[in-house]
């Protein structure tokens, strides 16, 4: 596919977003800073006053950890990306797409990088904030850097999870395993450090802390190894996906018997 | 260069599935379900193909093995020099595909912008792109609908709009599923009309599927007649019709009316002896005879002097033509025609 084409893929994913203009309030108000004012009342009121782990994580930081985990947690969502390739394979629309010169990955890829296009304003917003009055420019760019590869690597996760469409009768089971685990193994619950130590590792080196929580830390904590590991986990996660997203597609293509007319 | 612009030589297409739920990976049964039988056959660049076959024949799934949506179980299927399950952009960029009732357009956003944002995925030339898109909105009566969204548009208009998404690039080859399906006559006029048009002055090779056989006499010289997975009829559409392009019509007799005078050998009998009364053919309430034009009138007289009841007799069309094919080649199966 040509750049011209992506792009005009990339715009024609932004537009149908931005049409749903209702759909953007309450992504933008609601589901946003309804959670972030229910997590400053729980930290504040509830959870800091007494807790040990005053020493890991100021309540500034939590606050400003939270801020970032909520934006990215809107901008990574894949939970559109599986809706709409279940809805081609169940309905045999994918077959339209099959015939066109650019395949549905690349496809779907261009329209999910359009429709989040508008979702990168509040990350921004947060990263400004945190220049301005953290003075903390380290912290921003390398957050706005890792904001692409989070995207890169949601879009794996999504397409993956999206690619068993084919063995299920409908999406929710799909769509309920995208929602829980992008809210309870990302981070976007909790920062790693918060975890008990036996689950540590899994918070830390699951695939969706990448997406969401992984960025978020790394504004807050900004570091050399934090970088370095969570560079190699980029690495790691895209490849081990880019794989598996091959082989089920290869699986598919045998499987998939569509319907008649 | 050859003039082949699409060659399936001894094509099988067999769907493997479960018979019903099993927990275990090994011991669940399964079915195989052939869907296409070693088929074989060549269509020519410019060529117009009707497909035609009842129910689950096996159109759908030999036009997506050309398409390169199936892979052949077994033989080959070459489109322009292609192996289509490739599906190279370079193959895809050459053909047009539309499935009836599925659109590639965006539900929520103008007509317009699927257009314009096909037009870059297809890298198509600006000039081309704008004398393209002139010519088919002005044959399709499309440019009041541009501006609107899809979700908006009728199904006539949404049909037309993915028909003139699949030519827009100027493909060699069109490949239409029921493109008529659940259409307003003058839509479907515009569509065959213009189809026309484009085979006869750009060359474009057309494979059309459609159960309306106005649709395959409008638009296609060839037929094509699948019958459970094989070719049953390929040849010009005009030498599919048993009577060679005779007018040939059908006259209902009740079989009842028939059976109580014992009239039927007599009337085979003399229906065999008059020229053009060439079959009769008995149902099981129902006796229909095929004759032409010119023994219509003898017929017909027969018919009230031995004061059989008879009623209006109808031109055969293609459906009739095809109705008997496939009946005849279940009998000659050996099948038992259950449901009629």
């Amino acid at each position: 596919m040509s750049a011209k084409g992506a792009m005009s893929l990339v715009k024609a994913g932004f537009l149908s977003v931005y049409c749903d203009r209702s759909m953007l309030v309450v992504d933008f108000f609601i589901a946003t800073s309804v959670p972030f004012i229910i997590q400053l009342l729980i930290w504040s009121r509830a959870v800091f006053p007494e807790n040990e782990l005053q020493k890991t994580y100021a309540l500034s930081e939590i606050y400003l950890y939270y801020a970032a985990a909520l934006a990215l947690n809107r901008l990574n969502n894949a939970y559109d990306l599986i809706a709409r390739i279940s809805g081609h394979v169940s309905h045999g629309l994918i077959e339209c797409f099959q015939v066109k010169p650019v395949s549905y990955m690349l496809y779907n890829a261009a329209l999910f990088f359009g429709e989040s296009l508008l979702y990168y304003v509040p990350p921004f917003i947060v990263a400004v904030f945190v220049v301005f009055y953290k003075g903390e420019v380290v912290g921003a760019v390398g957050f706005l850097c890792l904001l692409l590869l989070s995207q890169v690597l949601c879009f794996l996760l999504g397409y993956a999870i999206a690619a068993f469409v084919y063995w299920t009768v409908k999406p929710d089971a799909l769509l309920s395993l995208n929602v829980i685990m992008f809210s309870a193994a990302s981070g976007a619950l909790l920062p790693v450090a918060f975890w008990p130590g036996w689950l540590q590792p899994a918070m830390r080196y699951n695939p969706f802390r990448l997406a969401i929580g992984g960025p978020a830390e790394f504004l807050v904590k900004p570091s050399m190894s934090l970088a370095l590991e969570l560079l190699s986990l980029y690495v790691y996660w895209g490849a081990a996906l880019l794989i598996c997203v091959f082989v089920v597609s290869k699986v598919v293509r045998v499987k998939y018997a569509g319907a008649g007319g | 260069m050859t003039d082949k612009s699409i060659v399936v030589s001894g094509v099988s297409k067999s769907y493997v599935r479960r018979q019903g739920f099993s927990f275990g990976l090994f011991n669940s049964k399964v079915d195989k379900f052939v869907a296409i039988d070693d088929i074989s056959f060549v269509v020519k660049k410019g060529e117009t193909v009707g497909l035609v076959g009842a129910n689950g024949a096996g159109k759908s799934t030999l036009l997506k093995m050309i398409c390169g949506i199936h892979r052949p179980t077994s033989g080959e299927v070459s489109v322009l020099g292609f192996e289509p399950a490739r599906r190279k952009p370079a193959y895809l960029s050459k053909i047009g595909v539309v499935f009836g009732h599925k659109s590639s357009l965006w539900w929520d956003l103008a007509a317009k912008i699927s257009f314009d944002t096909y037009r870059d995925v297809y890298t198509m030339d600006k000039c081309v792109y704008e004398k393209n898109r002139e010519e088919l909105f002005s044959a399709l009566g499309l440019r009041a609908v541009l501006d609107r969204p899809v979700r908006n548009l009728s199904l006539g208009e949404r049909v037309k709009c993915e028909i003139a998404l699949s030519l827009m690039h100027s493909p060699q080859i069109l490949l239409l599923d029921e493109p008529t399906l659940g259409l307003d006559v003058e839509s479907k006029f515009q569509i065959r009309d213009y189809l026309n048009y484009r085979s006869a002055e750009h060359g474009t090779t057309l494979i059309l599927t459609s159960h309306d056989s106005l649709d395959i006499q409008a638009c296609c010289r060839r037929l094509v007649v699948l019958d459970r997975g094989r070719v049953g009829y390929d040849g010009p559409l005009s030498d599919f019709s048993r009577c060679g392009g005779i007018s040939v019509y059908c006259i209902g007799l009740r079989n009842k009316d028939v059976l109580v005078y014992g009239r039927l050998q007599e009337l085979q009998a003399v229906l065999s002896r008059a020229d053009g009364c060439g079959y009769v053919r008995v149902d099981k309430d129902v006796v229909r005879l095929e004759v032409s034009s010119r023994a219509r009138c003898f017929v017909e007289g027969y018919l009230s002097q031995k004061k059989i009841y008879y009623w209006d007799s109808v031109k055969k069309s293609l459906d009739d033509s095809f109705l008997n094919f496939i009946r005849n080649s279940r009998e000659a199966g050996g099948e038992e025609d259950g449901d009629e």
